[in-house]
């Protein structure tokens, strides 16, 4: 069993503590700011994938992923780091299924910042 | 007499007085003188008016007749005596008559054949009067020497029956017999003669009629009859009858005495009734009154029949009368309680009749209030929902959002409330009409199970979703009233699952539709939970308005209590039922049965596509249940991949693979590559890990699963194209976290009028972040989003150091470097530090980077310390 990907996690908010230190009001700022770049930047995926852009693809999935695991948001890293992969591959039906897990866990990071806050 | 008659005389002693020619010759004696009868012809005595005697070896029978002072004996020789012996023995045979012989002194008995036939008694036994005695019934036993010895003593009639015992089996016996003188001894001879049948018969008439007499006089049923004699009917009556009239017993048989007593309006009736019963043989049969001598009134019934003599002329008449004055007396009573009674009855009738039209107009009265006042009220409730939604969407700090979204929340709850009551009403005034749509099940339930399954997950509650696949019918009813039953028995199963209580928390719906005919179906729908449960009590008031299961209830979870009583009467209105099983502490099931019509238009049959389904490892039971919802839908071609059979038809879109072992799933991950838009279910404790390592496949839990969700799965699992809409976190307008932090965003960082640090940086967030971390040092920066801008800061100001992303739109890191290390060159400055940030964290970038002339490297995400590093190295130290 791949025991690296099980330990994933959705959102580990001990990587934001290590960068900006234990400041919870900052840590919420940035949260808040990952989760408004994602909504806009996950749109950006869905219309390059829909148009086979995957150059673009890759470019945007790169861009959200530095955010990404800057907040300790674990499993949107890889499922971006692996839109980036399947670009380059252009395997447009694996990137589709990465694309509808990737929607899944920005819905599960807002669910955990709206029950921790 | 004349002489040529034989006939002797003789004196009332029996001495002959006179002898005729013809006796004389005829006994072959001449000299009589002084002889007696009884010496001449040798007989003890002469009591009958024939006997039999003997002289000289010849027998004669003595006919005796009176004459003056004694008797004249007629003599007749018997010349044939073996004859008449014949005779006698042929009679007695053949009237199975028996013949026994006793010795009064000697004791000894002697029994005839037949005799010992009809006792029983083997011929070759030698029976002594003891055996005989030993014979006969206990009870009897004591007749025997009682009547001997009466009839030897006294001359009583010796004639009695007795008992015996015979294989088995009682029977009677007649015994008589008579003493005799003889030379030998003193004898008693007799006959014997079994009357079972006649005895049996007396007994059993005797019993017929002590039973008739005693039913009779417990009845106090008086008996009449009268005979016809000549042109006169002559009268009789029991004294049972006489008694009813109180008549004297001189006075039986006198109808006139009757008469009398008969009450005056009713004496012509009766009267006339019985001449004419006399005269044309129809029954009697008369209610009347008497009026006794003491003036007492009876009420008696009088029956009888008529009997016709052999030449059919009506001769007799046999009846009944009884006194039914208790009755009448009974009866009239009663009739007066009945009248009584029928007046109260019609009273409290009357009464009650008031009362309820009252009730009804009050309730009339209630009804119009709670649907004018509930109208009322919702009108100013919708505006004030609708100004609660629109200030929800206004940028609020977290306190006031909590605020209206508690009002918000209270005021939908509301009109809930307020629709239930609307509801109920409606149903109570008969005003609620059904619709009749067409429908089909799979729909209902995937409206159910979408309502509740992200609260039921939220809450922890296992949701299992088990539909019949035959239930794709096209139904016609109310889909929504049915709907709005199944979504408050659901909505219920999750209040009182949702329980610190409950440990296992599970809910379970099941379906399935009886085809009753081809116009109707009968549609099932069960919701079991592991809830609270209730008790047999409470499961009775379940359905009555305004009542919780407990008081306590309402307290714990909330609820006005009407929502199952709306159930109730909408069930009841659809032609179904509810059915409750609860156990306290163990849960409860909730099962729906409704009527539906069905859709008659044939439905087009659709071809099923065909779809491969991959079952790796063993199939659970929820797994099983998406295969036969599969094989319902789709040609399903099973494909097992235990034995690496692979079957990737480029025709079959539809794949779906069927697991629930990972590690077997892991094992042909790359077999499943091959497959074309293939789709996972798997337990959802296994989905995560599944959707994770493989995450270019679909992968879905197989629970809570219904028809639709898993055809739309399967359908969007063909689509090549994402829906945008499918793809908003709707947070663009949700500023709820942002707001609640918008006051501690307080700026830390340092501000500095001249910023010695320049950031080239397009992703705006790690802008934010990493002048954040600057401040945190107490350091900031200036910031360029691309290498043109990064150059042109450069250019135009004077920096202490420059922390740049590689990858960038326009101009990137490596790029604007190359450009300032150039222009250094040319106006020869010293070299700026230039640091890169990137999240590329292989060798090769980190060389390229140092060729280009990159002075260190940061990874991102950059941490704190790391970064310290950096401007320990580089930045204090730099000119």
């Amino acid at each position: 069993m791949n025991t690296q990907l099980n330990e994933l996690k959705t959102l580990n908010r001990n990587t934001i503590i290590e960068l900006v230190g234990d400041e919870p009001a900052k840590i919420a700022k940035f949260h808040v700011e990952f989760l408004k770049q994602a909504s806009v930047i996950l749109k950006g995926i869905v219309k390059s994938f829909n148009i086979s852009d995957f150059k673009e693809l890759k470019s945007q999935a790169h861009y959200l992923k530095t955010s990404a695991r800057a907040v300790g948001a674990e499993r949107c890293a890889y499922f971006l780091e692996t839109i980036e992969s399947y670009s380059l591959d252009q395997n447009k039906p694996a990137i589709k299924q990465v694309i509808i897990k990737l929607n899944g866990e920005f819905g599960a990071i807002k669910k955990e910042l709206s029950h921790g806050k | 007499m004349d002489s040529n008659t034989p006939h002797i005389i003789t004196d009332l002693n029996l001495q002959i007085r006179f002898v005729s020619q013809a006796a004389a010759e005829l006994l072959n004696k001449k000299k009589f003188t002084g002889l007696n009868l009884k010496e001449l012809f040798e007989v003890e005595s002469i009591t009958d008016d024939l006997s039999i005697g003997s002289n000289q070896s010849h027998r004669f029978i003595l006919d005796r007749h009176n004459c003056q002072d004694g008797y004249c004996f007629l003599l007749q020789e018997q010349k044939n005596n073996t004859e008449h012996l014949d005779f006698l023995v042929d009679a007695i045979s053949s009237s199975s008559i028996g013949i026994w012989r006793y010795n009064i002194e000697t004791k000894t008995i002697y029994l005839s054949d037949i005799s010992r036939r009809i006792l029983g008694v083997n011929p070759n036994i030698k029976l002594t009067w003891r055996k005989l005695l030993s014979l006969v019934h206990c009870d009897d036993r004591a007749l025997f020497p009682l009547f001997f010895e009466n009839h030897v003593q006294f001359g009583v009639p010796l004639q009695f029956e007795f008992r015996l015992k015979l294989s088995g089996q009682q029977s009677w016996f007649g015994l008589k017999g008579s003493c005799i003188n003889k030379s030998s001894g003193q004898w008693i001879n007799g006959t014997l003669q079994d009357c079972t049948v006649e005895k049996t018969t007396v007994i059993a008439l005797n019993d017929a009629d002590e039973s008739k007499q005693l039913a009779i006089e417990a009845g106090k049923i008086g008996t009449w009859r009268a005979t016809k004699s000549g042109n006169q009917w002559l009268w009789k009556w029991d004294m049972l009858a006489n008694t009813i009239f109180k008549l004297s017993p001189e006075d039986i048989g006198d109808l006139n005495k009757w008469i009398e007593l008969l009450h005056p309006e009713d004496k012509p009736r009766v009267q006339a009734a019985l001449e004419d019963s006399l005269g044309t043989g129809v029954e009697f049969k008369q209610h009347y009154r008497s009026i006794l001598k003491s003036g007492e009134v009876i009420y008696v019934f009088a029956q009888g029949r008529v009997g016709k003599n052999y030449k059919g002329e009506y001769c007799r008449i046999d009846g009944v009368c009884v006194d039914q004055t208790e009755i009448h007396t009974t009866q009239l009573a009663l009739k007066k309680l009945n009248s009584e009674l029928e007046t109260r009855v019609n009273d409290r009738t009357a009464e009650l009749h008031n009362t309820l039209q009252k009730a009804e107009q009050a309730n009339r009265i209630k009804s119009e209030f709670l649907s004018m006042i509930s109208h009322e009220l919702r009108t100013p409730l919708n505006g004030i929902i609708g100004a609660l939604d629109l200030l929800s969407h206004c940028p609020l700090s977290h306190e006031p959002k909590d605020l209206v979204e508690t009002a918000s929340t209270s005021a939908n709850h509301l009109i809930t409330i307020l629709n239930d009551l609307l509801d109920l009403n409606k149903i109570e005034a008969g005003k609620l009409e059904l619709e009749t749509v067409k429908f089909n099940l799979p729909s209902v339930i995937s409206n159910l199970v979408n309502t509740f399954s992200a609260t039921a997950k939220e809450k922890g509650i296992e949701l299992n979703i088990f539909e019949s696949p035959a239930d794709s019918l096209i139904l016609k009813g109310d889909e929504s009233r049915f709907l709005q039953i199944l979504l408050n028995i659901l909505s219920n199963a999750v209040k009182f699952t949702h329980c610190d209580s409950v440990p296992v928390k599970k809910i379970t719906v099941e379906t399935h539709i009886n085809k009753l005919n081809i116009y109707q179906s009968e549609v099932c729908v069960s919701v079991s939970d592991t809830g609270v449960g209730m008790s047999n009590d409470t499961i009775q008031k379940l359905f009555t308005p305004f009542t919780q299961a407990e008081k306590s209830t309402t307290r714990k979870f909330g609820g006005t209590g009407l929502g199952l009583s709306i159930c109730g009467k909408l069930i009841d209105l659809m032609g179904g039922k509810i059915c409750v099983e609860s156990k306290l502490g163990v849960g409860s099931k909730f099962t729906v049965t409704a009527p539906f019509w069905l859709e008659l238009t044939e439905n087009e049959i659709e071809d099923k596509s065909p779809l491969n389904c991959y079952i790796v490892g063993k199939l659970s039971d929820k797994n099983q249940h998406i295969l036969t919802l599969l094989q319902s839908a789709f040609h399903t071609n099973i494909v097992n991949l235990e034995n690496k059979q692979i079957i990737s038809s480029a025709d079959v879109s539809h794949n779906v693979v069927l697991t629930n072992d990972l590690d077997m799933f892991l094992d042909h991950i790359e077999t499943l590559c091959a497959i074309n838009k293939v789709i996972v279910y798997s337990d959802r404790s296994l989905v995560e890990l599944i959707a994770l390592s493989a995450p270019f496949l679909a992968v879905f839990a197989n629970q809570p699963i219904t028809l639709k969700l898993l055809e739309k799965q399967i359908n969007a699992q063909q689509q090549d194209q994402l829906l945008i809409e499918d793809f908003s976190l709707d947070f663009d307008s949700d500023d709820s976290i942002e707001a609640s932090l918008s006051e501690e965003d307080s700026p830390q960082t340092a501000e500095y009028d001249i910023h010695d640090i320049l950031l080239v940086e397009d992703n705006p967030f790690n802008q934010k972040l990493i002048k954040s971390q600057l401040a945190k040092l107490g350091l900031s920066c200036d910031v360029a989003n691309n290498g043109a801008e990064g150059f042109n800061f450069w250019h135009s100001g004077t920096y202490k150091l420059i922390l740049t992303d590689c990858h960038m739109p326009k101009v990137d890191g490596y790029e604007m470097t190359k450009q300032i290390r150039t222009e250094e060159a040319k106006t020869d400055q010293p070299p700026v530090p230039i640091i890169a940030v990137t999240g590329a964290v292989m060798q090769g970038e980190r060389d390229l980077c140092s060729s280009i002339g990159m002075n260190d490297f940061l990874c991102k995400p950059i941490r704190l310390n790391d970064i310290k590093s950096i401007m320990e190295r580089w930045y204090e130290h730099s000119t």
